[in-house]
């Protein structure tokens, strides 16, 4: 008896109780969190602060507005605590694209304002990391003559150059009217004060019958000046392909925004790809997109670009389409990065089941092979929209985007933020 | 001992002719007569008749256990006096089978039967028991998880359940036991959360069943011959069978409107370890019906473990997940995230129960390895000692 008590003492000792001694807090590896008080908020864009804290982009919308559809901005800590939160905006709508940490330490955001449901104009806005607001401003795209035109324009990313801003997207304003010509590709250039830039840079260029759209224009030299790539997608016919369907597209462009050398397209002939994901690697750059057959059937497609050769061209590291299946009327938003493991991560999204969307994310092998045997997928019933993905500096993922939360029929739209481990899981 | 039991035969077959002088009985007198005759002729030392007395009617099973008891304490100080000790044993072992819970003490019975009975013993060695009761738990957060960046707060009103299961006690002697069980238990817990940054609030009526597995040791002592309160302290294993949660999101306008979200009960075994262990407290009271007894039993179970899957709260439980859904089945997100924006905390469960059942003590007179006799003498001197003192 007495070595029975004994046992059951030794039990005891040996198995503790689970405590906040014990256990790690899993706040610090994993969570998703839903931003924004009451009504509607989205999630599009954040960016990693050098402190670790992270500013997240997007819009919100209450229930009973006294405005219309606000940005709204929230620095969070690693954990996800909100710091501040701040909305801006006018009486207009504004919709949300893509949020940059400047050199000066400041941030830069992009985004729409709708002056009419079908007049956008392209809006930009510098802060500190407090939420102050520095500067900002609105505008509509000028023509190739110059002359401000009415059309809508539809802004993609931001990129900082060593004077100013180079704003990417696509306007209704054409070079070249034409019922075919739908779009050019939009790549107005600001000043660090968010003054347009002279007339002397070009802000439109694309096909005559074509719809054209730049994603992202980035310096093509160190110092920022000279010439700069643009990356975007057209439904130009390219001189390799019979048949008309979208393709990414690289242009180098001069020091006034004119195209510097033939255009590039990537693609397949029996799909449309359109380009919305963009990251740097050491060796090039990383282009995502959704590619949709001609049945509808959307996938998510990937581009190495590598280093350009000035004989040579693109070298294309990878090209593919990865075969996840992901259903079809998809919004087409994708988002990539290269990992510190040199892997790459693609976020997208999914609608193959029951006509309802979630955000999907695999694991890109840099020899083109997917790493993960299945997508991880994210999401609840009813339309969810994907944002971005960015890596931490502990290699965990921090995923931002858009999940109806609540009743399934009437809740409301959450901005919404997940962080997992390398693998994608909660762990 | 075969030897002795042919003697004590013979003794029954001859005693009624040949009792030493004794005249025979005229009229054939009934077992309570003879019980009452054989008490008679101890009185007047006529003990070599008394087992032939009581033979008959003992052989036939003819009396009630309190009869028994009485013919074989007779026997016992019959056989003491005729200096047989074998025989003396055998008939308090029968007085045991009559009534196990019999105890001589110095004050009631002879001296020398005090002492025999410290050879014997009829506790059980086994004890079962079943039970059946009603439990609380007590929520005990380890840490606050949320999917709202804002301060929360929350309340975790009781929640009733129920439990019921069989135990075994293994006695070690009169006093201490090592007492298993396996119990069914209904458990769970009740939480409101309301978010200070929207004024919404979640609620979740948490329903599990778990099978326990207490071992722990007792220890009984008696306050008179029908009440034995016990204590105990012990260790549980417990095992999660099942564990499903109702949910509901009330998102709170600000103009007062209300959208509430709710739906079936959600399965969440899979956000819950299934493995967790306690420690447990408790206290009751038996009350002797017959030779067996009720009891009823409070008891604390304060859970060691966190609860919470660490590497599965987030996710759906795997069955209700459409397997020609994209994606892992194991990795969806779970629908109390998104729909109830819950996600579990990491959190022990202590339990407070109480418990009330039926005791059949399986009791097995036998005769000690070691007689305790020390007390006994104790006790004698210490009422020796009172006795001169009053005088």
């Amino acid at each position: 008896m007495r070595y029975l008590g004994l046992l059951l003492i030794s039990l005891f000792a040996l198995t503790g109780c689970d405590s906040t001694s014990t256990v790690e807090n899993p706040a610090d590896t994993h969570f998703v969190r839903f931003y924004g008080q009451d009504g509607d908020q989205t999630g599009r864009d954040l960016v990693v602060l050098p402190d670790g804290n992270l500013v997240l982009f997007g819009t919100t919308k209450p229930t009973t507005p006294t405005k219309g559809v606000q940005w709204y901005v929230a620095k969070v800590d690693p954990n996800g605590a909100v710091i501040w939160e701040r909305e801006f905006g006018g009486v207009n709508d504004e919709e949300a694209r893509d949020i940059e940490l400047t050199a000066a330490n400041n941030l830069v955001l992009v985004g729409n304002t709708y002056k009419t449901p079908t007049d956008r104009d392209l809006m930009i806005m510098t802060l500190t990391l407090d939420g102050v607001k520095l500067d900002s401003n609105s505008f509509q795209v000028r023509d190739s003559l110059g002359i401000v035109r009415v059309g809508d324009e539809d802004v993609a990313t931001v990129t900082e150059l060593p004077d100013g801003f180079l704003i990417s997207g696509s306007s209704t304003v054409v070079n070249v009217p034409n019922p075919a010509n739908t779009h050019d590709a939009m790549k107005v250039r600001v000043y660090s004060n968010l003054q347009e830039y002279d007339l002397s840079w070009v802000q439109l260029i694309g096909f005559k019958l074509a719809d054209d759209v730049s994603y992202k224009i980035i310096p093509a030299s160190l110092s920022g000046f000279g010439s700069y790539y643009l990356f975007g997608f057209t439904n130009q016919l390219p001189p390799s392909q019979t048949q008309v369907s979208y393709n990414f597209i690289f242009y180098v462009l001069g020091s006034t925004g004119q195209p510097f050398s033939d255009p590039t397209y990537v693609g397949a002939t029996s799909a449309n790809e359109r380009m919305s994901g963009f990251a740097f690697t050491p060796a090039g750059y990383l282009l995502s997109g959704v590619s949709t057959n001609n049945a509808g059937a959307c996938d998510l497609y990937l581009v190495d670009t590598g280093i350009p050769d000035i004989l040579l061209g693109w070298p294309f590291n990878l090209d593919q389409t990865l075969s996840l299946n992901l259903g079809s009327n998809l919004t087409g938003r994708t988002s990539v990065m290269r990992s510190s493991s040199g892997d790459y991560y693609l976020l997208g999204e999914e609608r193959s089941f029951d006509d309802n969307q979630n955000w999907v994310l695999t694991k890109v092998k840099n020899n083109g092979n997917v790493a993960w045997t299945s997508p991880i997928v994210y999401g609840g019933q009813g339309l969810d929209e994907c944002g971005a993905i960015t890596e931490l500096a502990d290699a965990r993922l921090m995923i931002i985007g858009t999940m109806r939360t609540g009743r399934p029929d009437a809740g409301e739209y959450k901005m919404t933020l997940i962080k997992v481990n390398m693998d994608g899981k909660f762990e | 001992m075969a030897l002795r039991l042919l003697l004590l035969g013979f003794l029954i077959a001859i005693g009624p002719v040949t009792g030493y002088g004794q005249a025979a009985p005229q009229v054939e007198l009934t077992c309570d007569g003879r019980l009452d005759q054989a008490a008679q002729e101890f009185d007047a030392g006529h003990f070599y008749a008394i087992p032939s007395i009581l033979g008959k009617c003992l052989a036939d099973n003819e009396y009630s256990d309190a009869q028994k008891v009485r013919a074989y304490l007779i026997l016992c100080q019959v056989y003491m006096i005729l200096e047989d000790p074998i025989s003396a044993g055998d008939s308090y072992l029968r007085l045991l089978k009559a009534d196990p819970e019999f105890v001589p003490t110095p004050a009631e019975h002879p001296i020398d039967i005090v002492y025999l009975s410290k050879q014997y013993t009829a506790t059980p060695i086994f004890t079962p028991h079943i039970r059946l009761g009603l439990n609380g738990s007590l929520y005990r957060q380890i840490y606050s998880l949320s999917t709202e960046p804002y301060a929360s707060t929350s309340e975790n009103p009781l929640r009733i359940g129920f439990q019921l299961g069989a135990g075994l006690d293994w006695n070690y002697n009169d006093n201490l036991s090592l007492c298993a069980e396996v119990n069914l238990a209904n458990r769970g817990f009740s939480r409101t959360i309301i978010y200070s940054g929207n004024n919404d609030e979640t609620t979740i009526q948490s329903n599990q069943w778990w099978l326990d597995f207490p071992i722990y040791v007792k220890y009984s002592f008696g306050v008179n011959e029908q009440i034995r309160p016990f204590v105990y302290a012990g260790m549980a294993a417990n095992l999660l069978l099942s564990a499903s949660g109702q949910f509901t999101y009330t998102d709170n306008k600000p103009n007062g409107a209300q959208i509430v979200s709710e739906g079936p009960p959600e399965t969440v075994t899979n956000q819950q370890n299934s493995l967790s262990h306690s420690w447990l407290v408790g206290a009751g009271i038996r009350y002797k019906i017959g030779r067996n007894f009720l009891f009823a039993d409070v008891r604390y179970m304060a859970g060691m473990t966190n609860l919470a899957d660490v590497n599965n709260i987030y996710y759906q439980d795997p069955g209700s997940v459409d397997p020609s859904q994209l994606g892992d089945p194991k990795y969806h997100l779970a629908e109390n995230i998104t729909r109830y924006h819950y996600v579990s905390d990491y959190f022990r469960l202590d339990n407070v129960s109480i418990s009330f059942g039926y005791v059949k003590p399986l009791y097995k007179p036998r005769k000690v390895k070691k007689a305790r006799t020390r007390s006994v003498a104790r006790k004698v001197r210490e009422e020796t000692k009172s006795e001169g003192k009053k005088k």
